[in-house]
This record gives C-alpha cells, structure tokens and sequence, in this order.
C-alpha cells in the first residue's frame, strides 16, 4: 500500500493524518466485520473496532505491516473482551440483524428461515478450532496469506493448506445442518 | 470451471455473509479527537502524579487506606518511578490509562509465562502493596489468561512494555520467558540478572536470549 506525503485532509492535517485516514477508510469496515462476525455482537465489534484504530494513532506512526498490525491488535481486543465478560445471549442480535438486512417485503416465513440458518452458520462457526475460524475470516475479508500468517504466527507457506482445510470443513458442516434441519 | 477449492470459497463467503450487522456511522476524524482527548487526558493524570509526588502527598495517599486517590494514582507512581515513558522506545506512546490487563491472587505459588519470541518487548517488574499480583500491558498488545497456578501472557507485540506489580507478602512468583526464568520472588529474597534500578523496580528485556 502506498501513501500520499501531503496531507490530503483539509488545512492543518498532519502527514499522519493523512495516512491514518487512508488507512482508516479502506481498513475500518473490514476490521469491524471481522470482530461482528468473531463476536456475533455488532455493538462490541464497534467499540473494539474504534479502539483499534484509537490504539493505531496513538501508536504514531504506521506499521511495517499495517493490515497484520490491524488483525492482531483487533484480535487481542476481543480475545480479552471475550474472556471477562460472560456472553449475551444472541437471541435479540440475529433478529436485528435479520430486520437490518431483509427487504421489507420479504413474507414471515422467509425471515424466519433467514434466522434459522442463520443461527446454524452461527453455531457451525462457534463450534470450529479459534485458529480454523479466524483463518476463514481473515481471508473473507480479503487479508492475503502474508497478512494473515504473521497476525495467527503461522507459517505462510502453510496457510493456504490450512485454509482449505478449514473452509472445506466450515462448508459440509453447514451444508449438512442446513439441509438436516 | 471453478475447482472444488473455488467452490468452497465462495460458498464460505456466501455462508459469513448472512452473520453480518450494518458497520457503525464511525469516520476517520472522531476516532482521531478520540485519540487526542484520550491522551490529553493521561498526561494531565500523568501531570498530576507528579505533582503530588513532588509534594511527597502522593506517598502519604499511598499509606492511607481507604484512600480517596484513584487507582491510576498509583499506577502512575510506579510507571514514573520506572525509566521514562519518553526515554524508553518499548513503551513510546503507551499511557497507563490505555492498558488492560489482569489481577490475580498468588496463592502459594504462581507463575507468569511470557510466551514471546521477539527480544523487543519487556517487563517492568516491581513489588507492590496489596494482595494481587498485576500485570497490565497496552490494551491489544497482548493477551492475558490464567488457571489456579499460571498466568499467561501471550500474543505480544513487539515494543511493548508489560508492567508486572508483584505484592511483598507474595510467597513465590516466578516470570518465565521463552522458556527460562528471568525473575523469581520466593519469600523474601529476590533472584533475578538485572539489577534493580534507583526506584527499586527491575527492567527486565524479554524473548530468548541472543545465540
């Protein structure tokens, strides 16, 4: 990723402003779906996902490997997060995330699959390895191999084995929930 | 023709797509004022200890229990007690007020485990008032569990700096790092390589020892 050497923000914007900025809007959104979908909890997913770009400025200056430096801090938020607090029930937020999401026109019926499988795609994730999960997530979200090696300490070479492992697994155990149910 | 591997991402995809949640209305600018009223906030804290440190209050509010002084009081007695923030590059732009971290009771005995490859990062190590041993790094610079024996820190960034508060009534704790003890309190006596510095804490560097 390149970066402009003038502030590209209105007058007075720092040089890292300006970099942060570049950073943020391409970075943001992918970080915080990586949180919403590790935590199935879109109001902690926000926070963290804020905090992690707060942890990025105050740092002061980018990264060498800015996307692996944005997985792995927002990976530790959550991970702490997640250890001392207990888990809310998701009942409410898939039922949210359904309105959110589905044409208003769409019958009772439909919605109430959408949920369904939702739930199950849900469950299917949580019941996976951390590692298999995070790889699937990290490479939805378009991190490339390099990226996502260095963020989980794998070896690079080994990830795109790892990788097809685990979304082969993550697709039969959904596949076949889904058509169980 | 797409392979099976084709197949499998896109039917990941399709799948973790149906988990999502609307991204919240956040831009660019309100993380930055954030960021800047987080930090102004801590070197006022910051300002402030001194202050009363210098007025040797501080050391009185310590003393007192039930003190009204919050936490970060003495938080920031041991963090300006160690090297300077300003003066160290493992703990450049780190505050106190931004960490996160854990409180443990030592029980008999207790162990910390630095699991950490990298030879940058290190651990402020002082012994404390109270009965919990602490350990507190920048927030997402590490991670942080712990059973009835052990406490692990692991998933650390390198440069960090890791503040470990261990209390004198402790009866052992021992930090282990890359697989070698670098700091052992066992009753009353201290065993460690590094000398303590003029405050009393040690500095202790992480990460294997250089081949």
């Amino acid at each position: 990723m390149s970066f402009r050497n003038s502030p590209s923000g209105g007058e007075g914007a720092s040089g890292f402003d300006a970099r942060f900025t570049e950073l943020f809007e391409v970075h943001f959104v992918r970080v915080f779906r990586l949180l919403d979908r590790s935590a199935d909890d879109p109001a902690l997913a926000a926070d963290l996902a804020q905090e992690t770009f707060i942890r990025l400025y105050q740092r002061g200056g980018v990264p060498d490997a800015p996307e692996a430096w944005l997985i792995s801090v927002a990976l530790n938020l959550l991970r702490n997060a997640m250890t001392t607090r207990s888990r809310r029930r998701r009942l409410l937020t898939p039922a949210r995330g359904a309105y959110v999401h589905s044409d208003a026109s769409v019958a009772p019926d439909d919605a109430l699959l959408a949920d369904e499988s939702r739930g199950r795609v849900r469950a299917v994730l949580d019941a996976m390895p951390e590692r298999d999960r995070q790889l699937l997530l990290l490479s939805a979200d378009g991190y490339g191999y390099r990226d996502i090696a260095a963020a989980l300490h794998l070896n690079a070479a080994s990830v795109g084995t790892l990788l097809a492992r685990a979304r082969r697994a993550f697709r039969e155990r959904c596949d076949g929930d889904l058509h169980a149910g | 023709m797409p392979d099976d591997t084709d197949l499998d991402r896109a039917a990941v995809e399709r799948l973790l797509r149906t988990l999502d949640h609307a991204p919240p209305a956040v831009t660019a600018a309100s993380v930055i004022a954030r960021a800047r009223a987080r930090r102004t906030g801590t070197w006022r804290t910051r300002a402030a200890a001194a202050l009363l440190l210098g007025a040797g209050l501080a050391g009185v509010a310590w003393a007192a229990p039930g003190s009204p002084l919050p936490r970060w009081i003495s938080d920031a007695r041991a963090a300006l007690g160690a090297r300077p923030a300003a003066e160290d590059p493992a703990s450049a732009g780190e505050t106190p007020a931004d960490d996160a971290g854990i409180a443990v009771e030592p029980g008999s005995s207790l162990v910390i485990e630095f699991a950490i490859s990298d030879t940058t990062s290190v651990a402020i190590t002082a012994l404390v008032d109270g009965s919990e041993v602490l350990v507190r790094a920048p927030a997402g610079a590490a991670t942080f569990t712990s059973d009835a024996r052990r406490l692990i820190v692991a998933d650390v960034l390198p440069r960090t700096t890791i503040h470990v508060g261990i209390p004198r009534k402790a009866p052992r704790v021992e930090l282990r790092a890359a697989g070698r003890r670098v700091f052992l309190k066992d009753g009353a006596s201290v065993v460690t390589a590094v000398e303590p510095m003029a405050t009393g804490v040690y500095r202790i560097r992480l990460g294997p020892l250089a081949p």
